[in-house]
């Protein structure tokens, strides 16, 4: 069997991916571009390259239309679990297969921060993303009344695509802290410098109002409830206790890099305690720590959103197309430094937005009984149980437990159980759990097959 | 039903849930599909807890299912087809 | 009362911590991080005991020993800690696949006929044998060694049953705190560290792929050859095996643990033609695996003595200091805790261990 060869992998297909795609072919390297969805965009352009679908983002259009013709190939379905030397492993409707490629970008984007919240396994309960995911790719919005709960932008943002389909959500509960405003401008000026930020965000808020959508705002203490799925949210907004009879809650507490991939790969991360999540270790802005020809963009390396990742994509192609001996270094030069600036310029206000939204549904203000691991069934209680113990760092407390150890190889509750740890220590100290093959869960016959195997077996134990 | 379609002049297409046919829409996944069809869970966890569709991206593996006969498949990652056979993943 | 440092909070280490205390002694346990590397979260929790001291008869009896004293521990750990560790004895096999297979493991099964005579409890089965006690495995399986004694336990949920019950009985156990030598300050024992020293009556090192180092400042030869194996592990499936293999075990919880691998490598990972062959010689041993799914696979590091026998080492420069360093943890766990823990308490090694000593080495190394 021969292997497909091509200059450039990139995994992930949203803005950061097919940004980077269209550099790389241009500067004519052979580009495959995997992604586990049917069709290109990522999550926020999710479903661009669909004929009708409204336009959310200006930019979005134009990059997906440059990103079909570019001549990159895309391979889609495509779940990538592994790499080996140049090979690129993954898993395709039901079976593994692999290309060669010299160099990786990883574009894999962000995820939904896992919300602790009492309920939140309960049928009915999804993600505010989810619901945006179901309106741009599948055309499908909540049917009965429905609530979205939590913080960030993406939880207004997400109420007001709703309402303008035709879908008013009964509530937003917001759980972002009354005081915040004030003491993030103060510790991140940077939306001062940067109105147009504020005006969207303002705008919004009027859209919602005009929509006539009830906010409840400072909630906290929300409990989901229902006997097999939801019938009730119950919560807590500026002192006064609250419950609403709902078919569906949609969480959100912002987000965080998915970074599951590029962790198996063996890259490196480090907890970052004001965004309370793991960083990837990068030795540039492009370049992983740690492994050769591997870069990455867009919000798995930080949070700054699609535009920003489409920027990043193209840095990340640039520094590739640079390494791999594509550019001369004074050519590079002169196309990178310009792009570069222009991301630096749209850096400012983000300070204020992660200040502003930093996570209010971490397990530590969880009661015990919310789930922390989804998969293994694993609560909050039960983690405090083991600290309390003196049982501290995630590989003791997750052979205690299981936590971590289920399906979703702990893309769900990695960072919750990560944010638990150090009584007595800084949480940066914790090294974040290691993941190796495979990335995503594959069967045994496409293990068995994904290599011809060097057997090392030896004596009995 | 969780969800509606909001373009019902869509191609529709019929899939089979657990025996059940159901009518899915084309460009649907199979999860958007089963919400709007009423099955309000896709698998039961080891504890024997009811489990949804829950991140819709790929990311918390609650949707997986059997389909056509291939187990735990991530229903929010595959389009619904015409003539797929769906079934509830068993897990002990 | 008498004072009792182990170095590392490993199995090993808690097994003789919890012995030291059991005989009364005022016991600290040293641990490293919890990202360390750890034989004690890198292993597949086999008892075993087929193939223990092939050459070897205190080697092979003492394996027996821990085994046969394995149960009444585990109802000891369940009662004191509530911890079920998931130990079960339903007899143990090696898979043959090949003629060349067939013959080396014949040839293994009359080597511990020999040495045990009449105390042997391994044989030779047909693939039919096989067939009938584990019928899930598949018609590649010409043969395998068989042995009743054998059996297995969940490592992850005995390292924290362990440390429990080493809590209750009075010892402390220190995390991230790395120790480096033992010295002699005047005539007191003391252990040393990064920025402190601790005085005590005995000083255990049992830290794993570091006892070597550690265990040389007091004069002790350990010498350690780090051995990596490669696993593959499944999602959970209903429970369908209780014997336990030399490359496959069900888990309680129902996933299924795979894969056999030795490598002159120290550093954990894995690399992807040993996990493929692994999956590849699973599916050939038990033909169901192949629609199971794979959720991770890790790369262990045994902590293997160089000629692959324990080691009991106890100093002659630091009276009061000893070393442990064995690749079968799980196995001995039982006799560490119940016999050698005491025995180094007490000042004396058991003779039974006295041809496990770390002179073996002395010798070799005069010669």
């Amino acid at each position: 069997m021969s292997l497909r060869h091509f200059n450039l992998a990139i995994v992930g297909a949203g803005p950061a991916g097919m940004a980077a795609a269209v550099e790389a072919r241009r500067h004519n390297l052979s580009v495959a571009v995997l992604d586990d969805q049917p069709a290109a965009g990522g999550q926020i352009l999710r479903g661009i390259t669909t004929s009708g679908r409204p336009d959310y983002e200006k930019w979005g259009g134009p990059l997906a239309e440059a990103f079909e013709s570019c001549g990159a190939e895309h391979i889609r379905g495509a779940a990538v679990w592994g790499r080996e030397d140049s090979l690129l492993l993954y898993s395709r409707q039901g079976r593994t297969e692999s290309i060669e490629a010299d160099g990786v970008i990883l574009a894999t984007g962000s995820m939904e921060r896992p919300c602790v919240v009492p309920g939140n396994t309960l049928p009915g309960v999804v993600t505010v993303g989810a619901l945006q995911s179901l309106l741009k790719g599948s055309g499908c919005v909540p049917a009965g009344d429905f609530v979205l709960a939590g913080n960030g932008p993406l939880l207004l943002l997400c109420a007001v695509q709703l309402a303008d389909a035709g879908a008013k959500a009964s509530a937003i509960v917001q759980t972002t802290p009354g005081s915040r405003f004030r003491s993030s401008l103060w510790k991140a000026p940077g939306l001062l410098f940067d109105p147009a930020l504020l005006v969207k965000g303002l705008g919004l808020m009027a859209r919602i109002r005009r929509h006539g959508i009830a906010v409840y705002g400072e909630a906290g203490n929300i409990r989901i409830e229902g006997a097999d799925r939801v019938s009730t949210i119950r919560f807590e907004s500026k002192g006064r206790k609250a419950e609403l009879l709902v078919e569906m809650v949609a969480l959100h507490d912002g987000v965080v890099p998915n970074d599951n991939l590029a962790i198996s790969f063996g890259a490196q991360a480090r907890w970052n305690e004001n965004l309370a999540c793991y960083q990837l270790l990068m030795d540039s802005d492009t370049k992983v720590a740690a492994l050769e020809n591997v870069w990455a963009a867009g919000d798995m390396v930080a949070i700054y959103g699609g535009y920003q990742a489409s920027i990043t994509g193209r840095l990340a192609a640039l520094d590739a197309c640079l390494d791999l001996g594509f550019l001369s270094p004074a050519y590079y030069r002169s196309i990178r430094e310009p792009l570069a600036s222009k991301r630096r310029r749209l850096l400012v206000a983000r300070h204020f937005v992660d200040a502003y939204y930093a996570p209010t549904l971490l397990p530590a203000t969880a009661a015990d009984d919310a789930l922390l691991c989804r998969c293994e069934e694993v609560s909050v209680g039960a983690i405090r149980d083991r600290i309390a113990q003196g049982v501290d760092g995630t590989r003791a407390i997750k052979a205690a437990t299981r936590c971590g150890m289920g399906p979703c190889q702990g893309r769900q509750c990695t960072v919750s159980l990560a944010s638990m740890l150090g009584h007595d220590r800084p949480r940066s100290s914790f090294a974040r759990p290691s993941l190796r093959f495979p990335a995503r869960p594959i069967t045994v016959a496409e293990l068995a097959q994904s290599h011809q195997g060097i057997s090392h077996t030896g004596s009995d134990s | 039903m969780l969800l509606r379609q909001l373009d019902e002049s869509r191609a529709r297409l019929t899939i089979t849930v657990d025996d059940r046919p159901l009518q899915a829409f084309a460009g649907e996944t199979i999860a958007a599909c089963l919400l709007s069809n009423g099955v309000t869970f896709t698998r039961l966890t080891p504890g024997g807890a009811r489990r949804a569709p829950y991140c819709l991206m790929g990311a918390c593996f609650e949707c997986t299912m059997t389909v056509d006969g291939r187990t735990n498949v991530q229903t929010c990652l595959r389009l619904a087809e015409d003539g797929m056979v769906v079934e509830r993943t068993r897990t002990p | 009362m008498a004072r009792a440092i182990v170095i590392g909070g490993g199995i090993v280490g808690i097994s003789i911590a919890l012995g030291l205390a059991d005989a009364g002694l005022e016991v600290t346990v040293l641990d490293g991080d919890d990202a360390d590397t750890r034989a004690s979260y890198g292993n597949a929790g086999l008892i075993w005991v087929q193939s223990k001291g092939v050459d070897h008869l205190p080697y092979a009896r003492l394996s027996r020993w821990s085994a046969a004293l394995w149960p009444g521990f585990a109802g000891e750990l369940l009662e004191a800690t509530g911890i079920d560790v998931e130990y079960t004895r339903q007899g143990g096999m090696s898979f043959c696949l090949d003629e060349a297979e067939v013959a080396a493991r014949r040839a293994m099964v009359a080597k511990v006929a020999a040495i045990l005579g009449e105390e042997n409890d391994v044989e030779f089965v047909d693939g039919s044998f096989v067939r009938e006690r584990m019928p899930d495995a598949g018609p590649a399986v010409l043969g395998a060694s068989w042995c009743p004694s054998d059996g297995h336990v969940n490592p992850l949920l005995l390292m924290g049953a362990l440390r429990q019950l080493a809590q209750a009985r009075g010892a402390t156990i220190i995390t991230n705190r790395k120790a480096t030598r033992i010295g002699m300050d005047g005539s007191h024992l003391t252990v040393y560290g990064d920025g402190y020293a601790m005085r005590a009556d005995r000083a255990v090192v049992a830290a794993g792929l570091a006892t070597g180092a550690i265990a040389a400042t007091a004069g002790m030869t350990v010498p350690i050859r780090p051995i990596r194996g490669q696993v593959v592990v499944t999602e959970r499936i209903a429970p369908r095996m209780e014997i336990a293999t030399t490359t496959t075990r069900q888990a309680r919880a129902g996933s299924m643990i795979f894969g056999n691998s030795h490598e002159d490598i120290a550093t954990p990972g894995t690399t992807l033609p040993v996990i493929a062959s692994h999956a590849q010689r699973a599916i050939a041993e038990f033909p169901f695996l192949a629609s199971v799914r794979v959720l991770r696979s890790w790369g262990g590091i045994r902590v293997m003595p160089r000629d692959g026998m324990p080691v009991y080492a106890s100093s002659k420069t630091c009276p009061g200091a000893y070393a442990v360093a064995c690749h079968s943890g799980i196995t001995l766990t039982a006799v560490h805790a119940k016999v050698i823990g005491a025995a180094m308490a007490a000042g004396k090694l058991p003779a039974d261990v006295s041809t496990l000593t770390d002179e073996r080495f002395d010798a070799v190394a005069a010669t």
